[in-house]
């Protein structure tokens, strides 16, 4: 914790280009194209802190279960929304579990993380009470049902965040 | 006016410049959760849920989305208040409006702010039209500048006084355990920082600060079984000025009117209030920078214009002096934006209460007036009472 | 395992396309002209610079009584930015420092127009002080307030 420090406010900045403030797009009537280029931080606070890094350093998908309800969520909240309480029992989960519903997107967007089409699946991990929403991959979405057995893929190059898995793919057609 | 509303519970997060230990739903729980033991009650007992901060300060868009289970506000019905730097006073006066009115017995309201996210200023000039403003625009500290300027142009108030004016909220900082700045300041110290906009100086300013706040209100029936004793949210007011573009700032030629002179005046008549000096015990205003204490003052008609300084000079808005100003050591000292309005109203309260520990005044405190003020001189008032 | 905070920087970049309308749109166009027109309350006769839509005092529509007023004024406040700001519409730090004022222009006693000055030195501004506009060339104004480089001291 001693050497840890936050990024400071410059190198935020520095992430963004500058360019000229506005461009006139007509004159009658005056329409303007602006500028809005910021940089913000988040900091993910202990719980969601804990859960990336132990995807990222020992590629393990962590849950945390509430003692009032029992439920187990994977990720984990900092407080279970149903009973109010902060919940503390860490438990690993399975990196498979069953696919419970999907879709795919056919368009593109800049905020997409792949390119079309955008195969998302829900899928509950064995041990887990709640649904990860995350890409499926090595898939032909036609062959998509659900029930499927997923399992994670991991990218070797992991960073602390959601994309530290790869996507998930069928069990069975691995 | 509807029903008599009380507020039954007071909860606050220490502030401070950084949180990188927690994310915003962890802070705002914080909060949440002292103001629920401070009233005896749990979430289970509240009926709504008023949520406010400013948006785009964080990078986010519907932060309240973000943090629904930490607020507390799972399935409950609610809002969310986004009015600038009034945000907290808005939304503690759409929770009394709730409750007023008869719907919902107990509403909590949360305010909070994760100031360090980014440089607010970015986010805050955003509040400006783009092609005529923005660009010239210098955030906050740009108007009080201008008030200061003004000011000592107007009555022969001096550097030295907003400097005293800083120390005195300073002092009061130090005593209350939740402030961000507690600095041991003198008034040379505070001539000495760096000039931002002349002659507002770094000192002069409010911080950027992290932080949540939250207050249970309750219906009488209800306040009345609670284990602490109820604070009376009497009345309260609000006002706006218009458009906010250049022109509807502090520097109009002509004699302007105040949004605060107007809310003040109504919300005095209704309540009998001839002699806001002496009939209220102790303030908690808005006051972002030292120099706009002066104008603060005597727009709430503590003061006649041009005196505020004087009073200043005197030191009659310490703790133990005749007209306590600014107890909890003020925005200046803290400024979580979207909690500092609830702030206001919590500390008033606590002080009405008798618990506001070493920053509770000398005076036997009766009544009390929290205010929030924001963008374009909008204002909300709040007249807090200890007898129903 | 180390529990040093978990932190993201997120940059964003957003364009976004505003309409000035007729009323400031009008008050641009006559800015890329070299002139600065206000428009007049057709019930209290308060002008509004820039032109509105409606005076907020009286709920009347402002119309179109646009009434041009002398790139000349006195500044009756002004301040020193000297602090270093980050500016989102650039995205990169704005230059400092800079003088800003606001300016009664002659022919509108309503109104402040507020822009920067040419003069830095603090000893040198004082409220009363006469100014005029400094238009860029002709060919380099695009309709922005940036058309005025700033205001220069006259006697």
């Amino acid at each position: 914790m001693a050497k840890w420090k936050p990024t400071p406010y410059a190198d935020m900045f520095d992430r963004v280009r500058p360019s000229e403030r506005f461009k006139i797009l007509s004159l009658d009537p005056f329409v303007a194209q602006g500028r809005l280029a910021m940089a913000y931080r988040y900091f993910a606070g202990p719980v969601a802190g804990r859960f990336f890094r132990e995807l990222r350093d020992h590629r393990r998908i962590m849950g945390i279960r509430c003692r009032t309800c029992g439920t187990v969520y994977v990720p984990p909240p900092s407080v279970c929304g149903q009973c109010f309480e902060i919940p503390t029992e860490w438990v690993e989960v399975a990196p498979r579990g069953i696919l419970e519903s999907y879709t795919c997107a056919n368009y593109s967007l800049p905020v997409h993380p792949v390119s079309t089409p955008v195969i998302y699946g829900l899928v509950r991990l064995d041990g887990a009470d709640t649904n990860l929403i995350h890409l499926l991959g090595e898939v032909d979405p036609h062959a998509l049902r659900s029930g499927l057995e997923v399992e994670a893929v991991f990218k070797e190059e992991r960073q602390g965040n959601i994309l530290d898995i790869h996507y998930f793919r069928p069990l069975d057609e691995a | 006016m509807g029903d008599r509303v009380a507020i039954m519970g007071v909860g606050q997060t220490d502030h401070r410049y950084m949180r990188p230990d927690v994310n915003h739903e962890e802070m705002i729980h914080e909060a949440v959760r002292l103001a629920l033991e401070d009233a005896g009650l749990t979430i289970r007992d509240i009926d709504t849920v008023i949520f406010d901060n400013m948006d785009l300060f964080e990078g986010h868009y519907l932060a309240d989305a973000m943090t629904v289970d930490g607020a507390g506000m799972y399935l409950k019905p609610g809002l969310k208040m986004n009015t600038g730097g009034t945000s907290g006073g808005t939304a503690v006066a759409t929770g009394w409006q709730h409750v007023a009115s008869g719907l919902f017995e107990t509403a909590l309201v949360v305010g909070w702010q994760k100031q360090d996210a980014s440089p607010s200023i970015g986010s805050l000039v955003t509040a400006r039209e783009p092609l005529y403003d923005r660009e010239l625009a210098a955030g906050a500290v740009g108007i009080f500048a201008t008030m200061g300027l003004q000011y000592m142009q107007e009555t022969g108030c001096r550097e030295e006084h907003a400097a005293l004016a800083r120390v005195i909220m300073a002092d009061n900082a130090r005593k209350n355990p939740h402030a961000h700045l507690k600095l041991e300041i003198t008034v040379e110290d505070v001539l000495a920082s760096r000039v931002l906009v002349w002659p507002v100086r770094l000192l002069h300013m409010s911080p950027t600060s992290c932080g949540a706040c939250a207050l249970v209100l309750g219906s009488e029936a209800r306040a009345r079984k609670g284990p602490k004793t109820p604070v009376w949210i009497r009345d309260l007011e609000t006002a706006h000025r218009e458009v906010s573009v250049f022109r509807g700032g502090c520097v109009e030629p002509r004699p302007q009117v105040s949004a605060i002179e107007v809310a003040a005046g109504r919300l005095y008549r209704r309540n009998g209030i001839t002699d806001p000096a002496g009939q209220i015990d102790v303030w908690e205003l808005y006051t972002p920078s030292s120099w706009a204490l002066f104008h603060w003052m005597e727009l709430f008609g503590i003061c006649e214009k041009g005196q505020a300084w004087r009073l200043v000079e005197k030191e009659a808005i310490r703790l133990d002096g005749p007209i306590p100003i600014e107890p909890s050591g003020g925005v200046v000292s803290t400024n979580p934006i979207g909690a500092s309005g609830v702030i206001r109203v919590a500390e008033a309260a606590l002080q009405i209460r008798k618990e506001a520990g070493e920053r509770q005044v000398a005076k036997d405190v009766k009544t009390a007036v929290a205010t929030a003020w924001g963008a374009g001189s909008w204002i909300v008032m709040f007249y807090l009472t200890r007898e129903a | 395992m180390s529990d040093e905070p978990l932190e993201i920087v997120i940059p964003m970049d957003l364009r976004f396309k505003w309409s000035a309308g007729p009323h400031l749109g009008h008050f641009l166009r006559e800015l890329r002209e070299g002139n600065i027109v206000a428009n007049r309350c057709p019930e209290c006769g308060r002008l509004q610079l820039p032109p509105t839509p409606v005076c907020g005092r009286c709920h009347v529509a402002m119309g179109t009584d646009w009434v041009p007023l002398s790139t000349k004024g006195t500044v009756i406040s002004y301040s020193f930015v000297v602090d270093p700001m980050y500016d989102a519409g650039i995205g990169d730090m704005r230059p400092v420092p800079y003088t800003i004022a606001a300016i009664v222009l002659d022919g509108g006693p309503d109104v402040a127009f507020f822009h920067r000055l040419e003069e830095k030195d603090p000893e040198k501004v004082r409220v009363g002080m006469r100014v005029e506009a400094v238009f860029r060339p002709p060919g380099k104004r695009q309709g922005l307030m940036e058309d005025i480089i700033h205001f220069r001291t006259i006697d």
